[in-house]
């Protein structure tokens, strides 16, 4: 919503009128000056300290983190002349917004003025926990520009670089300020390559990895135009870890191998180490375990050399998994005890929650299930206790998994839902489709295969929204056999042609078990029936796959 | 301070008439009927003959009137000539953030001995004999465990009252002490609470009305527990009571009150269910005489008049807010009269602010609700009407609408 933007003098202006005639009428006033920057705030203050001084005015200011219960406080000191300033209002929650909320008759009944100077975060904090003050609020009046002098650049790019944010709301407002922001700073390359690479990490983690890309190849281009190579470095390892998100691990090898380059080229350990233990992950993802652990024991030492030990532990879990993967599982334990080791020492609750999943995903792979749950509860735990959703969904799924080995089927359908639903309030799209995944499989294990069809389906749906080939081959796949069991050879055989021409492409290995599924139907038809339907669905298997997820009773027509 | 209430002839003063935070006094000049009259049906049923005074309860939601009416109620003539009226707001004696049913049955039982010895008559010396015997047996109890509470405590049957209530006031320690003391004993309590209303009743010819307002006040889980786990302890004093009650409660299955003692203050219907073209006449002819109640008509265009009726949503403090702030814009822009455009301004500012408030699902919710008008289920909107992004109406039917304002947000 773009409204024509008055002139700073005018809003200013407002705030003084506002306070004026409360003066005038002796009637409360509750406003809240909206700030961006620091700077500005302190302009806009200054002036509007002198315009109410010039109506015989008083200011008292208030500082929010000493004052809790604001209401009373304002009420002890409170004349007909004073006008409160609030700041620091984020320091006086969450037991402010209490007394806010609760007393605000205090406010009204005192005929207090107050004007809170609040941020973006702040107003919506108190709009959302102090409902009933928000309700009693005059007005709202926005500063929110952005301010270009030199000496105000630091504010921007801290904001500018600014990825951390809790809910998948406040990622949403965040993209939404910094895109407007990026268009009124078109002209300032440095800001805009901070703001377009941060851009790319928040659609990262609402799972737009397409956008993500997008706005990493332009900071990218901006960090090149600059001569900026420690920028350069990290938008060309971001494009890795964006096309790794989709599985293309080609292509995120090509970025990580420059990423690489760029960091040894201008002597960046901590980088060289990252790019070169996330080179190794693609590898693996590609099958190259052997290779993948070479990677990561470089980027090991790095670690060690440069006394990181948070990544140490992270490239130990990682080589732990590549053990895992090349059926090593004793020795993965090793990896990871070693990790949790550190995790522990180092007080990270997120990597102690990591490494506690992987002892439980190894210990599912020794066949012992139940250590496994033990393990996967714990891990969630952690994550539940740090409100680490991502993690507490991972956690979800493999209960989800363990109790499907277990065979109760309906204790992992329950996991899988929960475990779903925290995938889609965080917008952590990749979680989603793979649970989705799940459910079709255990709701195929339990016979109901015209369910099973439609989680594949919807999670097919977002692996080619995101473009990530590789699960789109296995969905396909899956959907192949849910037909066929189905009896629905026809469109069984067109998702396994579907699949295996994805699979070539991509060499992906799971190409095998496509190819095998197509042998046994082969088999169950017999060689001439099987030929008549190759025959016939060959030239448009495409097509068909396509209709079939465009028309959603599939199973009728 | 004296409230001078001059329909305002320039905007300067329509600024102050439009303040939203201010309830009207009984005879306040700003005061617009409704046509529909929703408090006669309280109050015929006031008047109407019971065999056990009756409790009712009285909801609506923020920023509907309610604090206005219950304040006619208080004064009209024919409920004065049938009761001994005590009025009083629990915002005012206790402190509703940390409020319990005790406080509420104290309270009453104070503000009828101190409100009936205001009128400068007297109990009956046996009551009032009982009456202290009473307070000196808490008084002691509380001391053993407070030795200050002697101080402040001491004195005058009124004194104690007052000292007590204004312990529930602050947030003073001795409140828990008080309260743990009369907790045991509140069948006694409840009984010289009786006490009084009979003896009030037989001296006046008068049956006793209490009206308790702001009891919507408290936070949820307080009001919950006084409304729900205490509905008959609040409900056993031997005279007539009006509650107002939080709407949420209100509307919920838990509550048990029976429909006759439920008493709904709806918003002002502006348009039909469904059709929010075809305005309803009624509605605007009553906002626009609420609007011209506190400021004189040339002050504003017709069609902002018209556009600023419709962005406050059929809610009288919503309305007085939007005017207020149009008449700040005009004033600003150095103009005598509110055009169209300083109401725009006033609907994309209070849009804003709904912005912050609504979190992606509540985008669902709304949108849902703005196609069709429908109740969805009071846990998934309850939050939602408190915050007054959707609006509830009434006609033979309830149905709700998104506000005004937010149309341009669910369908640019």
């Amino acid at each position: 919503m773009n409204e024509e933007k008055e002139p700073l003098e005018t809003r200013v202006a407002r705030l003084e009128g506002y306070l004026t005639r409360a003066y005038k009428y002796n009637k409360p006033a509750i406003l809240f000056a909206l700030y961006l920057s620091e700077f500005q705030l302190a302009d806009v203050e200054k002036t509007l300290e002198k315009l109410l001084k010039e109506q015989g005015l008083k200011i008292v200011y208030i500082d929010a983190g000493k004052h809790k219960n604001l209401p009373d406080h304002f009420a002890s000191i409170n004349s007909k002349n004073i006008v409160f300033f609030v700041h620091n209002v984020e320091k006086g929650f969450p037991d402010s917004l209490r007394y806010l909320n609760f007393k605000r008759e205090t406010i009204a009944e005192n005929h207090i003025k107050v004007l809170f100077w609040v941020t973006d975060t702040e107003l919506t904090r108190i709009s959302r926990e102090a409902p009933d003050f928000f309700a009693f609020r005059n007005r709202v009046v926005e500063f929110m520009e952005i301010p270009l002098a030199e000496e105000r650049r630091p504010d921007v790019v801290e904001f500018a670089l600014e990825t951390e944010y809790k809910s998948l709301d406040e990622i949403k407002s965040s993209i939404e300020l910094k895109e407007k922001l990026l268009a009124e700073l078109s002209g300032d390359d440095e800001i805009s390559g901070y703001l377009l690479s941060s851009l790319g990490i928040l659609y990262k983690q609402i799972g737009s990895y397409k956008k993500a890309i997008q706005f990493y190849e332009k900071a990218l281009a901006i960090s090149r135009k600059l001569g900026d190579r420690r920028g350069e470095g990290n938008n060309l390892g971001n494009l890795g870890i964006a096309y790794s998100d989709i599985s293309n691990a080609r292509e995120a090898i090509g970025y990580y191998e420059k990423a690489l380059k760029t960091a040894q080229e201008i002597g960046d350990k901590r980088n060289e180490g990252a790019w070169l233990g996330n080179l190794g992950k693609a590898h693996s993802a590609l099958g190259n375990t052997r290779k993948a652990i070479e990677l990561y024991e470089e980027a090991m030492n790095i670690a060690q050399e440069i006394g990181d030990k948070r990544n140490e532990g992270v490239w130990l879990g990682n080589l732990g998994n590549a053990y895992r993967a090349l059926g090593d599982v004793r020795k993965a334990i090793g990896y990871y005890e070693k990790a949790l080791k550190i995790a522990q020492e180092m007080g990270s609750k997120r990597n102690e929650g990591a490494r506690l999943g992987n002892l439980g995903i190894a210990y599912s792979d020794l066949g012992d299930t139940r250590k496994a749950i033990d393990f996967y509860k714990k891990a969630m735990n952690i994550a539940q206790e740090i409100g680490d959703k991502r993690n507490e969904g991972a956690g979800l799924g493999s209960l989800g998994i363990a109790y499907g080995d277990l065979g109760d089927t309906r204790k992992a359908i329950e996991y899988y839902e929960k475990a779903l639903n925290i995938a889609q309030e965080i917008g952590d799209i990749r979680s989603e489709a793979a649970m989705l995944g799940s459910l079709g499989k255990a709701h195929s294990a339990l016979g109901d295969t015209r369910k099973a069809i439609e989680y594949y389906e919807k999670s097919l749906k977002i692996a080619q929204e995101i473009g990530d080939q590789k699960n789109e081959g296995i969905l396909l796949n899956n959907l192949g056999v849910a037909f066929q069991k189905n009896k629905k050879y026809q469109k069984a055989l067109a998702c396994y042609l579907h699949a295996r021409k994805i699979c070539t492409q991509i060499e992906d290995p799971n190409l095998k078990t496509t190819e095998s599924n197509i042998e046994q139907l082969k088999e169950k038809l017999g060689e001439i029936k099987f030929k008549e339907l190759e025959i016939k669905v060959m030239p448009e298997a495409t097509e068909i796959v396509k209709k079939m997820l465009a028309n959603k009773f599939c199973l009728k027509s | 301070m004296p409230e001078e209430f001059v329909v305002a002839d320039n905007l300067d003063l329509a600024w102050s008439n439009f303040d939203p935070l201010y309830p009207l006094p009984a005879d306040c000049p700003f005061y617009v009927e409704r046509e529909d009259k929703p408090l006669n049906k309280l109050k015929r049923a006031l008047l109407r003959e019971h065999k056990q005074p009756p409790k009712y309860f009285f909801s609506g939601h923020r920023g509907c009137g309610k604090s206005t009416e219950l304040n006619r109620l208080a004064v009209d003539e024919e409920i004065n000539q049938k009761f001994f009226i005590v009025k009083y707001s629990v915002k005012d004696i206790c402190d509703v953030n940390n409020l319990s049913y005790i406080d509420v049955l104290f309270s009453l039982g104070a503000q009828l001995f101190i409100e009936y010895s205001d009128t400068g008559k007297e109990l009956r010396p046996e009551l009032i004999k009982a009456l202290e015997n009473w307070k000196n047996d808490v008084v002691e109890q509380v001391r053993e465990e407070i030795e200050s509470f002697e101080t402040s405590i001491e004195g005058s049957l009124k004194a104690f009252f007052i000292s007590v209530l204004s312990k529930f006031r602050s947030e003073d320690n001795t409140t828990k002490t008080i309260r743990t003391k009369i907790e045991p004993r509140l069948s006694e309590l409840i009984e010289k609470i009786n006490l009084i209303v009979a003896d009030i009743e037989g001296k006046e010819k008068k049956k006793v009305l209490v009206l308790i307002d702001d009891m919507d006040k408290p936070n949820l889980a307080q009001a919950k527990k006084i409304f729900y786990d205490y509905n008959t302890a609040i409900t056993q004093p031997a005279c007539s009571i009006v509650f107002t009650v939080p709407i949420s409660i209100f509307f919920s299955q838990e509550f048990t009150a029976i429909r006759e003692t439920r008493f709904f203050l709806p918003n002002v219907k502006l348009h039909h269910r469904n059709e929010k073209n075809r305005m309803d006449e009624k509605g605007f002819k009553l906002m626009s005489s609420f609007i011209f109640h506190r400021m004189k008509k040339e002050l504003i265009k017709p069609d902002a008049c018209k556009y600023a009726i419709k962005m406050g949503a059929g809610v009288f403090r919503e309305t007085a807010r939007i005017m207020q702030i149009c008449a700040d814009n005009a004033i600003a822009s150095g103009r005598t009269r509110i055009i169209k455009d300083d109401v725009v301004r006033a609907e994309s500012e209070i849009r804003s602010d709904f912005k912050r408030m609504l979190t992606s699902e509540d985008y669902t919710i709304l949108k849902s609700v703005c196609e069709n008008n429908e109740m969805h289920g009071i846990e998934k909107i309850g939050h939602l009407l408190h915050n007054l992004s959707v609006l509830e109406y009434m006609n033979d039917e309830t149905w709700c609408d998104i506000h005004p304002t937010l149309e341009k947000l669910i369908n640019p």
